[in-house]
């Protein structure tokens, strides 16, 4: 249990889908599809390399992903997610009308990502802080003060703003932009981070 | 929803930074209305891209809780936190003395600070609260606590309602929670503690803590909490069982905003919704009042369960605007 995210009581849970199923997809998006970002991410960048659309691709997989699970939730998550993630990639071929050599060479080399084990849990919870400690460091200076203050010394946005001596707007800023920042470097790179160590 | 209204979303990353704003704004707690909540959960209606970001977000930035996990470690990159921040003050404090040659002015600066903090949430609210020594404390709906302490001792006092302490042991500095003529002293540990009128309970998860009476009378003893042990205290004494390993998840399921039941009575099943919801369930007739409820269930989703109890159980259920009444 002490493994997992604590979810947080949201609004969010209520317009999920049918009723109690609603929380269940939601312990569901976070164990089993968000742990497979990093897997994604790398995968859509050596398929596409150098698009700008890879985040469309990546918000639209999950969204597919998502509405099938509505449905059902599929158990395993992962082959359903990379064969919706190749369908994607091969309409976009198609309407592009490139079919890059990439693409193809990937698509094949995935069956072997697929099959990779996935890491033992304690090595999560042990990588876990370092990697959040990485991405603390990776943040620019302002946006990591302000992150520090709410998570660290639990102030409010108010409070923040006080002591740095900046409007609660600017506070606000600067911890959305943390948030977005650290949920990237937390579900992607996995491998830039183990071998910056 | 319909898919084909769903692809017509904004772009990837204006959606990522609008569930930013919203989590944001959500979790500080403060100015956050009644209104700013339905605006949200229209927002989430939308889409489920809106949904799938928001969710994205939330999660990251539940996990950064962790990172009270590493204070020390966090202020050696050059970050404000609390040590830190104490140089300008302490330089500031040898400018005084240097002026007044006043040893009792700066001495104020060197005692550790004795601030009490009262944290609170609404009904249906939920609040982690991390205190600088790496413990941390997450309050469930409708609670009230106060913090406060010194270099020796860290005093929590339940106010009311439920809270999760999770507590970082420090054999130096005691670490006290005072709820309802209860005190409990951690010995490094994990517990709940649930204040409601009349009655405490601590439920302790790990490591171990002892429970004592705040006024040492002759009768009452401390008694020694070990993992799966629930002690509820009331005017008449302090009773101890031992609870498996599943009513333990039970009773912590409210971090995850989930009720799960077990064969629960359906009458402590409506009082448990009518803790996070203001629109009460209401359970008339023996019978009724006494049927087994197992299932998980959305704490703050109360018509959900009003559905399944009419449609799975078979049971009469009438809905009014402030409650909802069911009988056989």
């Amino acid at each position: 249990m002490a493994d997992r995210p604590d979810i947080d009581g949201d609004a969010a849970l209520r317009t999920a889908g049918e009723g109690a199923n609603a929380a269940e997809l939601k312990l569901w998006f976070v164990d089993e599809v968000l742990p497979l970002e990093a897997m994604l991410l790398q995968f859509l960048r050596r398929s596409i390399a150098g698009a700008a659309d890879v985040e469309d691709i990546r918000q639209d997989v999950y969204m597919r992903l998502y509405q099938a699970a509505r449905r059902q939730i599929p158990k395993p998550t992962k082959p359903l997610l990379f064969k919706i993630a190749r369908d994607l990639l091969v309409d976009r071929a198609r309407r592009q009308q490139i079919v890059s050599i990439e693409a193809i060479e990937s698509i094949e080399a995935l069956n072997f990502a697929i099959d990779e084990p996935a890491p033992d849990r304690t090595v999560i919870a042990r990588e876990e802080l370092r990697r959040l400690q990485i991405a603390l460091d990776r943040l620019p200076p302002r946006l990591r003060q302000a992150v520090i203050m709410r998570k660290i010394e639990c102030l409010s946005t108010r409070e923040i703003g006080m002591r740095l001596g900046i409007a609660d707007k600017t506070v606000e800023k600067h911890l959305t932009e943390g948030v977005r920042a650290l949920a990237n470097i937390l579900y992607r790179e996995t491998t830039e981070l183990r071998s910056n160590s | 929803m319909d898919p084909m209204r769903e692809c017509e979303t904004a772009a990837p990353a204006d959606i990522e930074a609008r569930a930013a704003d919203w989590l944001i704004r959500r979790r500080d707690g403060a100015g956050w209305r009644e209104a700013d909540r339905l605006a949200l959960d229209a927002w989430l209606a939308e889409s489920s891209a809106h949904l799938m970001a928001y969710w994205r977000l939330e999660t990251a930035w539940s996990r950064a809780d962790r990172l009270n996990a590493l204070p020390k470690q966090v202020s050696a990159n050059g970050l404000p936190a609390r040590g830190r921040r104490l140089f300008p003050r302490l330089a500031r404090t040898v400018a005084v003395l240097a002026l007044f040659g006043g040893a009792l002015a700066g001495a104020r600066y060197f005692l550790p600070r004795v601030n009490a903090v009262t944290y609170q949430t609404g009904i249906g609210g939920h609040r982690i609260v991390a205190l600088a020594d790496g413990s941390k404390i997450e309050l469930n709906t409708d609670t009230a606590l106060r913090v406060s302490g010194d270099a020796r001792q860290q005093n929590v006092s339940l106010e009311k309602g439920e809270a999760y302490f999770q507590i970082r042991h420090n054999p130096s500095r005691q670490f006290v929670v005072v709820a309802g003529g209860q005190r409990i002293v951690d010995l490094g540990t994990k517990f709940v503690v649930r204040d409601d009128i009349n009655r405490v309970q601590v439920s302790l998860v790990e490591g171990s803590a002892r429970l004592e009476p705040l006024n040492d009378s002759a009768t009452a003893r401390p008694v020694l909490l070990r993992p799966g042990d629930v002690a509820v205290a009331t005017e008449h004494g302090v009773s101890l069982s031992r609870q498996p390993q599943a009513m333990m998840v039970s009773a912590l399921s409210w971090r995850r905003d989930l009720l799960i039941f077990n064969n629960t009575p359906l009458a402590q099943v409506a009082e448990e919704f009518n803790r996070y919801n203001k629109r009460k369930l209401v359970v008339m007739g023996d019978d009724a009042r006494s049927m087994g409820v197992g299932g998980n269930f959305q704490a703050d989703n109360v018509a959900v369960f009003a559905r399944v109890a009419q449609g799975v159980l078979g049971l009469h259920v009438e809905s009014h605007s402030g409650e909802i009444v069911i009988s056989r």
